[in-house]
C-alpha cells in the first residue's frame, strides 16, 4: 500500500524522548490514555495530560491507581473498539505483567511506550533495557529506538501494525530511559493531516469488538486444542509482524522522508568483515566507532536489532552471511546465559549460516552507565581477535573487566 | 491447517458461550418468583449477572439450567416477588428458550 502524502515537516523542535512520544500520541489520537508516571517517562505523562487540559487531545484520561488497572483499562477501551495508549518503565511493567500476558493473548492493539529502566533489584532506578528485555517471550511486539526522531515515527508506525487486522497485537515502542528519555535532540514534527493519512487504511480496518449489537465474549475460557488454535495464531501473527513492519517502515519513508530499515538496520556492513550488532540508544557510540574504524581501512560495520520481537532471523541471517565475527553490544543480562540477549538470540540465528562464524558478547551500559566510545573501541578489537581465530573473551562485561 | 475459530483471538459471540454448559451444578438455593406478584419490570433481567433470567410475556423467571443461585434477582425485585429455596434435590432443566 502507498499513500500519496509527500514528505514535508510542519515544525523542527527540541524535544526530548519523552516530549516526542508524547507528541506522536497527540498525532495518532487515542481514545484513552492510561498511565501511571514513573520514572523516567514521568514528563512524558505530563505532556499527554497537558495535551488534554488545552484541548488538543480528546482523549479519556485514566489516572489509575497501579500500572495493573492502568493496563486493564486499556484493555477494556481496545476490546471496545478503541485506540489507547500505556506508558511505563521498569517496575510499572513488572507490576502489569499479568495484565501484559492478557493484552498479547486476547490480541488488543494497544500500545505502549516503555522508557527502559533497569529492574530492582538492586534497588536502582537508572537505566538500562532489562524491563522489556524480561518480557520479550509475552507474546507483544516490541520495537527499540535510537533516538527521539525515532520515537516519534516509531510511535506513529506502531498504531498501524498494531491494530492491522492480519495482526492485531500490542506493541512496545522501547527507548533507553535517560539517555533517549531525557535527552534533547533535533526533531521534525509531522503534520497532522499527514498521520491522519497515514493512519486512514485503520478506519476500515475491522476487529471484533465488545459492543450492545452484537454481544462478544473475550476472553473465552478456552482449552485443549481450541487453545492451541489461538496459541498458533499468536505466534502466527508476530511471524508476519515481520513483513508487516518492512512494508509500514517502507510506507513511512515515502511519505515522511524518513525511513529506519524495517526489522533490522545495516549500516556500512555490507562489505564488512566484522559486524557488531547492538538495539537502542548505545547504537549511536557504536556508530562512532563503526565509521572511526572505516577511517582507519578496517572492514567493522553495524546492525542494528530495530524489532527485537518477533526476532528479524531472516534478515539478520541475511546481513551476517560471509562475516568472519559478529560483536554483540547488550545493554542487558539474559540470566542462565551469563550474556545478554541479543548474545543468546544471534548465537541462535547463525547457527543457519553456511560458516560457523565466532561471536563475542558484550555487556555495556547497564546500572545507569553510559556505552562509551572507549568500550565500544574494545568490543570492536576483542572482535577483530575472534574474526583472526585469535584467543578471546567470549563474553566481556565492559564495565568491570 | 484446519481452525474452528474464525477470530484471530479468543473471540466468540456471547449467547453460545455463556449458554453453552449447564452451569448450575453448585447451586445450594434456587430462586422461586411468586407470578402472582412479579411486576413485570424486567429489573431481575438485567441485574442476573450470568443472563439467566428469562422473559415469560407477563413475569420473568429464572432458567434454572444456568442460574447459580446468588440470590441478586431476589435482593433487587422492588415487589418481593422471588424467594430464594433451599435446594434439597436438584435435577437440571432443560434449555427452554
Amino acid at each position: 500500500m502507498t499513500t500519496n502524502i509527500k514528505p514535508r515537516v510542519e515544525a523542527v523542535k527540541v524535544l526530548d524522548g519523552n516530549k516526542a512520544c508524547a507528541y506522536g500520541v497527540l498525532l495518532c489520537k487515542p481514545d484513552l490514555v492510561a498511565c501511571v508516571p514513573i520514572t523516567p517517562m514521568t514528563p512524558l505523562v505530563e505532556a499527554v495530560w497537558q495535551y488534554v487540559a488545552d484541548g488538543k487531545l480528546d482523549a479519556e484520561l485514566v489516572e489509575a491507581d497501579g500500572e495493573i488497572n492502568g493496563l486493564s483499562a486499556a484493555i477494556g477501551a481496545s476490546a471496545a473498539g478503541g485506540r489507547t495508549f500505556v506508558g511505563t518503565s521498569a517496575q510499572g511493567l513488572a507490576y502489569m505483567y499479568e495484565a501484559y500476558l492478557k493484552t498479547s493473548g486476547n490480541r488488543l492493539p494497544v500500545v505502549m511506550a516503555i522508557a527502559s529502566r533497569e529492574n530492582a533489584a538492586p534497588d536502582g532506578v537508572v537505566s538500562s533495557h532489562q524491563d522489556f528485555v524480561t518480557v520479550r517471550d509475552a507474546g507483544w511486539i516490541q520495537i527499540v529506538c535510537e533516538g527521539a526522531q525515532e520515537v516519534l515515527d516509531t510511535l506513529i508506525m506502531a498504531y498501524r501494525l498494531a491494530e492491522d487486522p492480519e495482526i492485531l497485537l500490542p506493541v512496545n515502542v522501547c527507548f533507553d530511559g535517560y539517555y533517549l528519555s531525557y535527552s534533547t535532540e533535533r526533531v521534525e514534527l509531522p503534520y497532522q493531516e499527514d498521520v491522519d493519512a497515514f493512519l486512514a487504511p485503520l478506519a476500515n480496518a475491522r476487529r471484533p469488538k465488545l459492543c450492545l449489537e452484537d454481544p462478544m465474549t473475550t476472553p473465552t475460557n478456552t482449552r485443549d486444542n481450541v487453545f492451541c488454535e489461538f496459541r498458533y495464531k499468536h505466534a502466527a501473527a508476530q511471524q508476519k509482524a515481520k513483513t508487516k513492519m518492512e512494508a509500514i517502515d517502507r510506507e513511512f519513508e515515502a511519505a515522511f522522508g524518513r525511513g529506519y530499515g524495517g526489522v533490522i538496520e545495516e549500516y556500512r556492513s555490507a562489505d564488512a568483515d566484522v559486524v557488531m550488532i547492538s538495539m537502542g540508544s548505545q547504537t549511536g557510540a557504536i556508530r562512532e566507532v563503526v565509521d572511526s574504524r572505516r577511517d582507519k581501512g578496517e572492514k567493522v560495520g553495524l546492525v542494528k536489532i530495530r524489532v527485537l520481537r518477533p526476532f528479524p532471523r531472516e534478515r539478520l541471517l541475511a546481513a551476517l552471511e560471509g562475516k568472519k565475527a559478529i560483536g554483540v553490544v547488550d545493554r542487558d543480562v539474559c540470566f542462565g546465559w551469563q550474556s545478554g540477549a541479543l548474545f543468546m538470540e544471534t548465537k541462535a540465528v547463525i547457527q543457519d549460516l553456511s560458516q560457523r562464524i565466532p561471536v563475542t558478547g558484550f555487556i555495556a551500559g547497564i546500572g545507569g552507565t553510559d556505552c562509551s566510545i572507549d568500550m565500544v573501541e574494545r568490543a570492536v578489537s576483542i572482535t577483530q581477535l575472534a574474526a583472526a581465530g585469535k584467543p578471546h573473551q567470549e563474553i566481556t562485561w565492559l564495565n568491570i573487566e | 491447517m484446519k481452525f474452528s475459530s474464525e477470530y484471530e483471538g479468543p473471540w466468540v459471540s456471547s449467547r453460545p458461550t455463556l449458554f453453552a454448559y449447564p452451569t448450575s451444578e453448585w447451586r445450594s438455593r434456587r430462586p422461586v418468583v411468586n407470578h402472582a406478584i412479579c411486576g413485570h419490570c424486567g429489573i431481575c433481567f438485567f441485574q442476573c449477572p450470568v443472563g439467566s433470567i428469562r422473559d415469560k410475556n407477563n413475569y420473568c423467571e429464572a432458567d434454572l439450567s444456568y442460574c447459580k443461585g446468588c440470590g441478586v434477582c431476589a435482593a433487587e425485585c422492588p415487589n418481593d416477588a422471588i424467594t430464594m429455596v433451599r435446594e434439597e434435590t436438584k435435577t437440571l432443566s432443560v434449555v427452554n428458550d
